[in-house]
């Protein structure tokens, strides 16, 4: 096929990769901004989502949907639930205490993981898989444009939510000055707990929509990792940074592939992330934030 | 002053139970009625879903030959160890079971690198290593007087498999997908001596880190090439994965997939993906309606024990604890390292239930020079043709 | 009871707080030295890796616990001095000056992370270090000129003066030499001004830098010193091992290194001992309990893995200070017989050091 095709389509397949990382440095970015916690183990969340969605539907045979969403409403009360016991405990701890809970959060999900599902790499179909669209000269496969509907519907969504409705602009002012919410009356540890939910929620959409192309294993998580250059591209804290950001690292990492040396892709995202962090600390979308002594 | 007296006494009560020095005995791992055989294994790393069919398949192997009365009267004893297909624990637990367990012989140790990082230990302390479960070529070359290799390398196999398709069916372009790992520059490596010898190279070639999910990039990086042969050095998930991505753009040049993407579970991942790709493997995968009788009949027992169908996995494990049992009954019944030694070099053509044929002697520990061919028909692995080996 | 009250400031300036303690590192030092004469090689095996991992505690506790420099990335460090000393070794350079050179080398490569650092903080930092460890490992694999990429290096023997150590017991020594030059270094570190200085930019950076701590250089010598004692740590694991490959130096290492630290309690050089014996001492303990355990946990091989995690939440939110919180506590408990109360240990937060006593 001619090269601008081929340039095109490569584009294509690398915005749908990125539309995943876009989604697990969502989740992350949201509990980021509203509790400043750092969730390294935003990834096995996502991972965990899978294999929910994976036993309801494949395993106890409910129709994909129904499966999908009772996947992610019960990642969302785990993530609740993760917040009241593991995080309210560590409020006031420094940075590094909540890495390192973090952590060890993401070591027993994947143990967890491996003890309830096993070891093997499993497939899980969706009623997307395998079937192709063709737009000009680029094939794409249904799972990608699903991918790719699904994250601007549901940034759409959360756009709705945070503008316009009570809780979310709660959350917002939550996030904004904690302190300043409590006095407003806003109940500001219901919504951490809230923001969490959301967050695991949002991990367990990635899952699914990850699943048909990559399958479910436990370590599939691991691709979360690139979800941290791409909310510091994106500028840490914000939203539609955090979208922007994965979809550049994800076409980034595709082109890599086609154009640069043997193992550029590998170490595209991190590259970027050095580069962003010397040279605009803030990320494209960010504040440049002062602290006081 | 009460604290230092219990540190001083913390100090010298370890010093004690150091002390307590171990006997030495005839040959390390051999009594009068135990033969013990350490086996370093993954059993909840990356690869535990493979070690842990291993793990099954050598427990029933060693429960039959014990059951028949041993092997010139003593049973065999077999220590499992977890090491996760980690470099550091392989050592670690290899050299336990070498001083602590005091085993006789090291077998299927899982993983090339994990594998690798325990070499040097092993033969330093006199243990011979039987049968890894790794087809690199590093552990039959060179000749260690006490390692023995019972797979065919990667890099044999490939070049096998590649030289086949050069010569049968006149390819001439050849692309590679790859593994950034060992295996993968094994097989890199071997792909392009077969082919230097007859003056091509690989046309394209792109590399994938292991646990990566989008193949894309890497697929339409060697489709430009327009080759007519594809290898595909990948595990199963990848290699299921790469030709999904391939079935996507219409693309489908001839597959052919290196040893340890030559698996049930590419079959079980790609669906009708991998329907018409090739494989070079060792031995077929274990099936109800085309194994011959003895296999059949291994896979019933199998699966009756364990409730579980019987997988390639297993197979291996089975027949390197039979073929070790071959050399041990071999050696008589004064076994000692050196005896072992000779034992497992007078193995000649020695059949297996799998269909290998395994032979070693003083110059060679590589039991299995040549590899099989297979293809995909009707969602299983057929065998196709005989490789001779190419390298 | 034991009156070990600072009453001058030659008190506080004191490597041993009194005889008794000279007594207890004495006989233990001795009997570091003499246990190859009794110990088998597994144990042997065991400490050097204690020896190994106890020096990267080291480095990295000064970065974290001392400077409050946040690294995800330490295994890089680990790479780099192993790489360097099999590299340098594998080309006929004998065993010292390639211990010292690769340690060199990852010194200088930890100014190179220092530098750009400084205009990071906190998470960012934290992102940075990550990033640079996995460009590290993908340096090592492409650059196969000298690396042999993917089919990793097998180390030559170490020949200190013509004498070749390869035994287990020879490494075991060269472990602890190491070990000990790094404390050593460390602990007079420490109590110096650059010490003083490295727990003032920790506690409060503006505050340092106002009271005249030029904050650029110790935050770079900070990074600098913990990157020579992780690469001083690599260059000995590469001759313990005998073989390195790029596999072995992945981001889980850089988290066990991390474990190491907050489980051995942050800011304290006797944490970072503790957290080193801990991490290699934890999977013999959990092989010891396995009889004693409900089935179903037992069974389970990757109870290790499982082991780490719930320490790791459980000591950051019940205990802070760590193992080495237990161990001041019991000897508080001792030292002020009968007059112990336990409120004069009010939980601390992660990060504060005592300086006074190490």
């Amino acid at each position: 096929m001619g090269a601008a095709n081929e340039l095109l389509q490569q584009v294509a397949s690398g915005t749908a990769t990125g539309c995943i990382y876009a989604l697990v440095a969502l989740g992350f970015i949201l509990i980021f901004k509203a509790t400043e916690v750092v969730n390294f183990a935003q990834g096995d969340l996502m991972m965990v989502g899978a294999f929910l969605g994976l036993t309801f539907v494949d395993t106890m045979h409910l129709p994909y949907w129904l499966g999908a969403l009772l996947a992610i409403a019960v990642m969302a009360g785990f993530g609740a639930l993760l917040n009241i016991v593991l995080l309210r405990p560590l409020a006031g701890q420094g940075i590094f205490a909540v890495i390192m809970v973090t952590l060890g959060l993401s070591i027993l999900l994947r143990v967890g993981a491996s003890v309830i599902w096993g070891p093997e790499t499993v497939r899980f179909d969706s009623p997307f898989s395998r079937k192709v669209v063709h737009l000009g000269g680029v094939v794409l496969s249904q799972e990608h444009v699903a991918i790719i509907v699904t994250t601007v519907a549901l940034v759409a969504a959360l756009f709705l939510f945070f503008r316009f409705s009570r809780i979310g602009i709660a959350m917002q002012a939550s996030s904004e000055n904690a302190l300043a919410a409590y006095y407003m009356g806003i109940p500001v540890k219901s919504v951490h707990t809230l923001t969490w939910a959301l967050g695991a929620g949002i991990a367990a959409i990635a899952g699914i929509m990850l699943a048909p192309v990559a399958f479910v294993h436990v370590n599939m998580g691991f691709l979360g990792l690139k979800a941290f250059p791409a909310a510091v591209l994106g500028g840490f804290g914000s939203i539609p940074g955090a979208i922007v950001g994965g979809i550049i690292i994800g076409i980034v990492e595709s082109l890599a592939v086609l154009y640069l040396p043997e193992g550029f892709n590998n170490v595209a995202a991190y590259v970027l992330l050095l580069l962003v962090l010397m040279i605009r600390p803030q990320g494209l979308f960010g504040v440049a934030a002062r602290r006081k002594v | 002053m009460n604290r230092h007296f219990a540190t001083a006494a913390l100090c010298a009560s370890i010093l004690a139970l150091s002390c307590a020095a171990p006997r030495a005995d005839d040959t390390r791992g051999v009594t009068k009625d135990e033969i013990l055989i350490g086996v370093p294994i993954d059993l909840s790393g990356p690869l535990a879903e493979v070690g842990r069919q291993g793990q099954k398949g050598a427990q029933m192997a060693e429960e039959e030959i014990n059951a028949k009365g041993g092997i010139n009267g003593r049973k065999l004893k077999i220590l499992y160890e977890d090491q996760q297909y980690d470099a550091k624990k392989t050592v670690l637990v290899t050299q336990k079971l070498i001083e602590q367990d005091k085993v006789f012989a090291i077998m299927l140790t899982y993983g090339t690198g994990p594998a690798a990082a325990a070499y040097p230990m092993v033969l330093k302390s006199g243990t011979p290593q039987v049968c890894p479960s790794t087809a690199s070529v590093m552990f039959a070359e060179p000749m260690e007087r006490l390692s023995f290799q019972c797979y065919p390398s990667y890099g044999a196999m490939s070049a096998s498999g590649v030289k086949n398709f050069l010569d049968k069916q006149g390819k001439k372009k050849v692309c590679l997908i790859y593994q950034d790992d060992e295996f993968g520059a094994e097989v890199k490596g071997a792909m392009e001596k077969v082919l230097g010898k007859v003056n091509l190279t690989i046309v394209e070639e792109a590399g994938y880190k292991r646990g990566a999910t989008d193949f894309s990039a890497q697929v339409a990086r060697v489709q430009r090439g327009d080759c007519d042969l594809l290898m595909l050095a990948a595990v199963p998930p990848a290699a299921a994965a790469i030709m999904q991505e391939a079935q996507r753009r219409s693309w489908a040049p001839t597959v052919l997939i290196a040893p340890p993407g030559f698996e049930d579970n590419t079959i079980k991942l790609g669906k009708d993906a991998v329907e018409g790709a090739y494989a070079v493997g060792f031995i077929a995968p274990p099936d109800l309606e085309h194994s011959p009788p003895d296999e059949v009949d291994w896979m019933k027992r199998y699966q009756a024990k364990y409730n579980q169908p019987a997988s390639l996995y297993a197979a291996y494990a089975y027949m390197f604890i039979y073929l070790a049992a071959e050399g041990i009954k071999n050696a008589g019944p004064d076994l000692t390292v050196d005896s072992l030694v000779k034992g497992m070099e007078s193995v000649k053509n020695y059949k297996s239930i799998f269909g290998a044929t395994f032979t070693f002697s003083d110059k060679s520990h590589a039991g299995v020079t040549g590899a099989k061919l297979f293809q995909v028909k009707g969602g299983r692995w057929i065998e196709v043709g005989d490789l001779p080996a190419a390298l | 009871m034991r009156f070990a009250m600072n009453t001058s400031y030659r008190d506080y300036q004191r490597l041993f707080p009194h005889r008794g303690a000279l007594l207890s590192y004495a006989a233990l030092a001795a009997l570091l030295l003499l246990l190859p004469l009794g110990a088998g090689g597994y144990l042997l095996t065991q400490a050097t890796f204690v020896f190994i991992n106890g020096t990267v505690a080291l480095g990295l506790m000064l970065l974290v616990g001392y400077t409050g420099l946040i690294s995800l990335g330490h295994a890089a460090f680990f790479a780099v001095g192993a790489y360097a000393a099999a590299v340098l070794e594998v080309h006929g350079v004998p065993f010292v000056a390639a211990l010292v050179t690769a340690g060199a080398l990852t010194g200088i490569i930890g100014i190179a992370i220092g530098l750009p650092a400084l205009r990071m903080r906190g998470i960012y930092l934290a992102m940075a270090t990550l990033a640079f460890a996995f460009i590290v490992d993908e340096v090592i694999v492409r650059w196969s000129s000298v690396t042999r990429g993917n089919r990793g290096i097998m180390v030559p023997d170490a020949t200190v003066l013509g004498v070749k150590l390869d035994s287990g017991t020879h490494i075991y020594y060269i472990a602890l030499v190491v070990f000990a030059l790094v404390l050593l270094a460390l602990v007079n570190i420490v109590r110096s001004r650059t010490g003083r200085a490295f727990a003032a930019i920790r506690d409060s950076e503006i505050a340092a830098a106002s009271m005249g701590i030029n904050v650029a250089i110790f935050k770079t010598m900070a990074f600098a010193l913990s990157a020579t004692a992780t690469g001083l740590a690599g260059a000995v694991y590469a001759h313990k091992l005998g073989y390195i490959s790029p596999e072995q130096f992945d981001i889980t290492l850089s988290i066990e290194f991390l474990i190491m630290v907050i489980i051995g309690g942050l800011g304290s050089i006797h944490g970072a001992v503790f957290g080193a014996i801990f991490v290699v001492v934890l999977p013999q303990l959990i092989i010891l309990a396995k009889p004693f355990l409900p089935h179903v946990i037992a069974e389970q091989p990757i109870l290790d893995a499982a082991a780490f995690g719930v320490l790791v939440i459980l000591f950051v939110m019940f205990e802070p200070s760590g193992l080495n919180g237990y161990w001041t506590r019991t000897k508080a408990w001792f030292d002020l017989f009968p007059f112990y109360r336990p409120s004069a240990f009010k939980r601390d937060k992660i990060g504060v050091a005592d300086l006074v006593r190490h």
